[in-house]
């Protein structure tokens, strides 16, 4: 502790008393003295501002009295006032501050006036010499100052300083150079081609949007053809120059800017590639093409765009070749949006959709599509007739050879025509067994080998079926039910698919239905046995209703044939022989049973019982009127 | 009759020139230059037209008119004077119930033409 102690002692400098008094006073004066100046200066500012406004209050006025004096309205007092102002003012403009005072009113007041006052107040400012003033601060060595006079210059439109602005277009100081820029496009109109020319720096984007509006603020302007500077060799000056070419519209610099499309600045090209799409530049697109490859993903999109609006269908090879190259999503699907927009409908992506015409075909490859499998919703009564007609005639369809192997003896014969006919007037038209009956129908109408004109259905292998009574009839084909229209949809489906589809069964179903749901009782997914139970219970009772309408038909059908003999007869005849063309039953026995439909139509048309009774003959052709009015 | 105007300006040197040339035109014109003036000065006058700058300090034009119109309960003519690119204001100026309105910068020649088409349109 000593040896510390002494240590300190003799490294510690040797200070008296009296200078540490001393130095502690040259610092409390050199504290007081700055505070002292720092309010001062604060004092000496505020009562600077307070003189200025004062002073601006006491300037408005007159400044007034000179922009309103009109020398042909004014009375004598009003001259004698306006001359005693004007002495007033040149004595005030002798004080360097009042003169800067001033500057700042007609400065101030020119932002807020327009029309005449503000051609008066520019008047006012160039008749007090304040502009002097103002060129003055452009030779000041400080860069505010020489901003300031700029500003001045410019607010107070003084032309005649245009030329000693120009110099400032390519000064080291960014700030003077961006405000003389303005300072001289607004000053003259000229001013932008002086600007373009001689511009060496980067203009930047917040600079050419203020050059723009200041453009578009210029009344009766003039603009010159920009494509002029389309090729300097600033790029900026390029830019900036395109931008005015597609804002001023000028078409007449298409191959140069077809030209610009190949330039190595990505933002060139993409205002070249706005600019040929605006201005529908088609000759412009083997050259879009061709720079795609070394383009960014931006210009990318934009060509593909471009291509878009002005390509044609033989682009599409080449916005094929883009959907399937390597390229980002956005490129790609781009190029999908153009392909669709070029070729409509022609590009249809199928990656996600579900195929199910493969299940259909699959289905059909097992078992060969047999015509006389078509069902037939029958949505008339004499529909409803007609369909069993057809039922009767094929019932058995398990049997049912194929139409080629069909004895000729076993067959009944219609006319083509006339069974497409029936067949598209009475069944569904999107129905694909329909339609490929139909297919089925016509190529046999073209098939020399065939009979021309004629079809074949096989009745029956065995003539007693063809024999059996229409009620026997009926009753077989139930017996052998084709498989419902459901099924080749459920087996493609998922479980909730498969749901949604036996709630349909269930809404439409029929037996051909019925049994396909107790298939389905057994299911292995537990939903699918439930909601099949269900629906059974759905379909079981809807066919009770049906059955019920049936009996009472039929009883009213016996009790017809009671009445008139001649009906049964009539049928038996038609069902004996095999070869007959089916032949309309008697108008004196369906007049009781044709639908209320039938009648009114009669009634409006006004036909013979026979033409209209005659709806059991298959040769005849159901008008769409009718099944306009009717079944609708 | 002279006709009072109320002239409602935060910009001294604007609303001094705006007063000179009213007056000159033969208006009595009074200058208030913020929101808690145009009240006391409603309080105890009644001016035949208002032209009030939308931009004000303690109220704005908009306030102004909802003041004049709900609260003072009057259908005292009022001319609003808002800057160019301020159109949503100007909507809602004529929404509250403003007669008309003049953009800055502003022309004194069309403002006279204004007031004088706003006074002569007020029913007596």
């Amino acid at each position: 502790m000593i040896i510390l102690n002494h240590i300190f002692t003799s490294i510690a400098p040797k200070i008296g008393v009296n200078f540490l008094w001393v130095l502690a006073i040259v610092f409390a004066i050199v504290a007081l003295l700055y505070i002292g100046i720092t309010f001062y200066a604060k004092s000496n500012i505020t009562l600077g501002v307070k003189r200025n406004k004062i002073k601006k209050r006491e300037l408005g006025p007159i400044v007034s009295e000179f922009l309103f004096f009109d020398e042909k309205t004014a009375s004598l007092e009003d001259k004698n006032n306006y001359v005693c102002l004007k002495i007033k003012i040149r004595q005030m403009l002798k004080n360097k501050r009042n003169r800067k005072i001033l500057a700042e009113v007609l400065v101030e007041l020119s932002q807020d006036l327009s029309g005449e006052t503000l051609k008066s107040l520019h008047k006012l400012y160039k008749d007090l010499g304040l502009d002097n003033d103002a060129l003055e601060k452009l030779k000041s060595w400080r860069w505010h100052t020489i901003s300031q006079g700029i500003v001045e210059l410019t607010q107070m439109k003084v032309t005649d300083s245009y030329n000693k602005i120009t110099k400032f277009v390519n000064g080291s100081r960014g700030v003077i150079r961006k405000q003389s820029v303005i300072a001289i496009v607004s000053l003259k109109d000229e001013g932008i081609n002086y600007f373009l020319d001689t511009t060496q720096h980067k203009i930047s984007e917040w600079q050419q949007l203020k050059l723009l509006e200041i453009l578009q603020n210029k009344k009766n302007y003039n603009p010159p053809s920009f494509k002029n500077w389309l090729f300097s060799k600033n790029v900026d000056t390029v830019l900036f120059a395109l931008r005015l070419v597609k804002h001023y519209d000028q078409s007449d610099a298409n191959s140069s800017i077809v030209q610009l499309i190949r330039h190595k600045n990505s933002q060139i090209r993409q205002v070249a590639i706005q600019c040929v799409s605006e201005f529908n530049v088609v000759e412009a697109r083997e050259s879009l093409k061709k720079i795609f490859n070394t383009s960014t993903n931006d210009t990318k999109l934009l060509i593909i765009e471009a291509l878009e609006s002005l390509g044609f269908a033989e682009d599409v090879q080449f916005l094929n070749t883009i959907e399937n190259r390597k390229e980002v999503f956005a490129v790609k699907n781009k190029a999908l949006v153009a392909i669709n927009s070029l070729l409509p409908e022609n590009h249809l992506e199928i990656e996600g959709l579900e195929d199910i015409s493969a299940v259909l075909i699959q289905k059909e490859d097992k078992k060969p599509l047999n015509p006389l499998e078509v069902t037939v919703t029958p949505r008339t009564e004499i529909e409803k007739d007609l369909t069993s007609a057809i039922d009767q005639l094929t019932d058995d369809t398990d049997n049912v050879p194929i139409v080629n192997d069909i004895a000729e003896t076993d067959l009944l014969t219609f006319t083509i025509d006339d069974t497409i006919d029936v067949v598209t007037e009475v069944a569904p038209i999107d129905d694909d067994k329909h339609l490929e009956f139909i297919k089925f129908l016509e190529t046999k109408k073209e098939t020399p080998k065939e009979a021309p004109n004629t079809v074949y259905f096989n009745v029956s292998e065995s003539s007693s079926t063809s024999k059996k009574e229409p009620e026997n009839l009926i009753n077989n084909s139930k017996e052998a039910l084709p498989d419902s229209v459901f099924k080749s949809l459920y087996d493609g489906c998922d479980t909730e698919a498969k749901l949604i589809l036996l709630d349909e069964i269930g809404a439409l179903g029929d037996e051909k239905e019925l049994q396909f749901v107790l298939s389905l009782l057994n299911a292995p997914e537990i939903e699918i046995s439930k909601k099949a139970a269900s629906v059974k219970i759905i379909i079981e009772n809807r066919l009770s209703v049906i059955a019920e309408q049936d009996a009472l038909e039929e009883n009213a059908t016996s009790k017809l044939i009671n009445k008139n003999p001649n009906l049964q007869e009539e049928l038996n005849a038609r069902y004996t022989n095999t070869t007959k063309t089916i032949t309309p039953i008697k108008p004196t026995l369906v007049k009781e049973l044709k639908p209320l439909e039938l009648c009114f139509l009669e009634e409006e048309e006004e036909k013979t019982e026979e033409d209209v009774f005659g709806f059991f003959d298959i040769n005849f052709i159901l008008s769409e009127e009718f099944y306009k009015d009717n079944c609708n | 009759m002279e006709k009072r105007l109320l002239l409602a300006e935060d910009d001294e040197l604007l609303s001094s020139l705006l007063k000179y040339r009213l007056t000159k035109s033969g208006y009595i014109v009074d200058v208030v230059i913020n929101g808690k003036q145009v009240k006391e000065y409603l309080v105890e006058n009644t001016p035949d037209l208002i032209i009030s700058d939308i931009m004000m300090p303690y109220m704005s034009g908009i306030e102004l008119i909802d003041y004049v119109r709900n609260t003072l309960n009057s259908s005292l003519p009022i001319i609003i004077i808002s800057s160019a690119g301020n159109e949503e204001n100007v909507l809602n100026a004529f929404e509250m119930g403003a007669n008309d309105f003049l953009s800055k910068p502003v022309s004194p020649p069309e403002l006279l033409i204004r007031v004088a088409r706003v006074l002569k349109n007020v029913p007596v």
